[in-house]
């Protein structure tokens, strides 16, 4: 397993490829399954792809509570590895993360890709923007995620033991960080407008956690972003359709320029 | 040894209504406010007569479900704490992770005992997994909060000088001053219900009285000794009174009687583990290793095999029969010379305690036979309790 450490912060990560850097900020879960899209953004990018701290085999120190953690560390690693005009691109709960970056500073950030990003609250009190993954039942909640969860949700009593408590801290993290308010900060919105780069917002057709209707909405609220779906793909359009996902976001990153 | 008489107060007219939960998800149109509040006041009606029978009283809480109608367990603390003059009054208890004000809590336990004159008791729980959800509250870090507000709690207890500051992890308060301060010095006993020997050792540090439940005849031993252990090592006096089991009480004048009542208190058993299964463990509220276990075990949920007779099968709590709770040491029941019998042999072997937590009411035992229970007990049982001794 290789590592990248930030400060004090040592996280579980792959790394691969040459050229422009590509930083992925995965999701909450399916964490293995990213593999094949890595792969074929690493024939043409420099891949970073940590898992976040808490997740895996990344230690989370005490004082990291919030998605706010997360976005100033990863800040901080562009810098430290002196990373430029970075393609960065957050999956689910990673793209809240990378919009949490940008409202910060774009300064090191080419280009953003967003996949099915959660985040941000559109609707009133009573509506849910994003569903609750904790109280449905299973295979709803597997039904809702993945467009064919036969192909994609692991046997997890075929797994090793290792493997299984890797995923299970995903999980408990997800939840630390993710639990109150539920999978949003209620105070991103109205920055939106600071999210200063050319930005492709990505959905899978079939996402039954965080519906395409929510994608437009968030496309239409960035300065500079468009709105593409994917068909045939749930909640993780990176892995049920990774290349077709890879060739988009490349596409994208060679076509558009940060103004 | 005390005895406390312990009711969920359920709601059971709601059980045939229901499969796959009895808890969280399950609407509240299945409630009628009539019904309701005659069974209200039959359990306190219940728990008022212990007062004349010698047996301390026990409640706690649970949420949306119907196998606990106790929502709030200070309430029924406050309508005892005057219809009562002498028993103790124990709330096993209070979910300080889940309650999202410490000092409420704190005002709580400190009015009840002043207006009981002392004879309050507080617990302190972290909740069973399918709590989280009613409350909201982040499973993965329930346990700093639990003792963030363990801490908090008691600190604003037994500070008498004005107010004092607070900015931790999960609370903040700059004003911290609870009026009234409790009637006991320097605070109520405290008790936490525990299920493992690593928890046992955490409430021996600090000298809390430990409530034991449905770990029957194989697993309550280990709990037990850890907390023995745990206690010298840390140089505390260590009494009998430190430890408290729960079991299934049902007596009666025949052996057929006792056990026909300890059936229906069964249905607590029967019933209370029904959740569907996505709020059996939410993430982060078991170790990561234990929800890999579950994960890998998906479907069957992490609570699955806490029951086990005394040769170590694993018993199915839905279908578990009067005789197979007797075996795994969850319920004591018969004739009177049965039920000390059967606790004496349990006390013998996991070493001794001082607290014995009976539910004498559970499911659809009636009023009657729930007075003819307690009665019976405090009669034919309770004075041979002195015999006992580790």
């Amino acid at each position: 397993m290789q590592r990248i450490d930030i400060g004090e912060v040592s996280l579980e990560a792959s790394i691969a490829g040459d050229g422009r850097p590509l930083l992925f900020l995965h999701g909450g879960d399916y964490f293995a399954q990213n593999r094949a899209f890595l792969d074929r953004m690493a024939q043409r990018r420099r891949v970073f792809a940590p898992r976040h701290p808490g997740f895996g085999g990344s230690e989370r120190p005490d004082g990291f509570r919030t998605v706010h953690d997360l976005a100033y560390l990863y800040l901080d690693m562009m810098e430290r590895q002196s990373l430029g005009d970075v393609v960065l691109v957050g999956s689910s709960f990673g793209g809240w993360i990378a919009l949490e970056m940008c409202v910060r500073s774009v300064e090191r950030i080419g280009h953003l890709a967003l996949i099915d990003s959660l985040g941000v609250k559109f609707g009133a009190r009573e509506e849910r923007d994003i569903a609750d993954i904790y109280a449905l039942p299973t295979d709803e909640l597997l039904r809702r995620t993945f467009f064919d969860p036969q192909r994609w949700v692991p046997d997890y009593g075929q797994l090793g033991d290792e493997e299984v408590t890797a995923i299970a801290r995903d999980r408990e993290a997800t939840a630390l960080y993710g639990w109150r308010p539920y999978m949003h900060d209620p105070g991103l919105r109205q920055w939106l407008h600071r999210v200063r780069v050319p930005t492709l917002v990505l959905w899978g057709e079939n996402d039954g956690i965080v519906g395409p209707a929510y994608g437009e909405r968030l496309s239409r609220a960035l300065p500079d972003a468009r709105f593409a779906t994917i068909r045939q793909a749930g909640h993780y359009p990176q892995i049920e359709r990774s290349d077709q996902v890879a060739d988009a976001i490349e596409g994208f990153a060679r076509s558009e320029v940060k103004r | 040894m005390k005895v406390w008489h312990f009711s969920e107060m359920a709601y059971h007219p709601a059980w045939p209504e229901l499969r796959d939960s009895y808890r969280v998800v399950i609407p509240s149109r299945l409630f009628d406010p009539k019904i309701g509040a005659d069974l209200y006041h039959r359990y306190l009606d219940e728990w008022a007569l212990c007062d004349e029978l010698g047996i301390n009283i026990m409640t706690n809480e649970h949420h949306a479900t119907v196998t606990c109608a106790d929502s709030v367990c200070t309430i029924p603390m406050a309508i005892l704490a005057r219809e009562t003059k002498k028993v103790r009054l124990l709330a096993l208890g209070m979910p300080i992770g889940n309650r999202n004000d410490p000092i409420r809590v704190a005002e709580e336990y400190s009015m009840l005992d002043v207006i009981s004159r002392g004879r309050i008791e507080m617990g302190f729980v972290k909740g069973v997994p399918f709590e989280i959800s009613p409350a909201n509250t982040n499973p993965a870090d329930l346990v700093g909060r639990f003792w963030e507000a363990h801490d908090l709690i008691l600190k604003a207890m037994t500070s008498h000088d004005g107010p004092f500051n607070w900015e931790g992890t999960h609370f903040h308060y700059r004003s911290v001053n609870v009026w009234p301060r409790p009637w006991q010095q320097p605070h109520p006993p405290v008790w936490m219900p525990v299920g493992s020997p690593g928890s046992a050792m955490e409430a021996a540090e600090r000298g809390m009285t430990i409530g034991v439940l449905n770990t029957g005849w194989v697993r309550t031993p280990a709990i037990f000794e850890a907390y023995r252990k745990k206690a010298a090592e840390v140089g505390r006096v260590m009494t009998p009174q430190r430890l408290a089991y729960m079991a299934l009480i049902g007596v009666g004048d025949t052996r057929e009687e006792g056990e026909r009542r300890a059936d229906q208190i069964l249905d607590y058993s029967r019933t209370s583990g029904i959740v569907a299964s996505q709020f059996m463990n939410p993430p982060g509220y078991a170790s990561p290793a234990l929800s890999a276990q579950a994960l890998k075990a998906s479907g069957r949920g992490f609570r699955a095999g806490r029951i086990q007779s005394r040769d170590g099968r694993a018993i199915d709590p839905r279908r578990m029969t009067v005789a197979e709770a007797i075996d795994a040491g969850l319920s004591f029941a018969g004739t009177p010379d049965d039920v000390f019998d059967q606790l004496r042999a349990f006390y013998d072997h996991v070493g001794g305690f001082g607290h014995l937590l009976m539910m004498g009411q559970g499911g659809l035992l009636s009023h009657e036979e729930t007075v003819a229970n307690l009665s019976l007990f405090s009669e034919a049982v309770l004075p041979r309790l002195e015999e006992l001794s580790a």
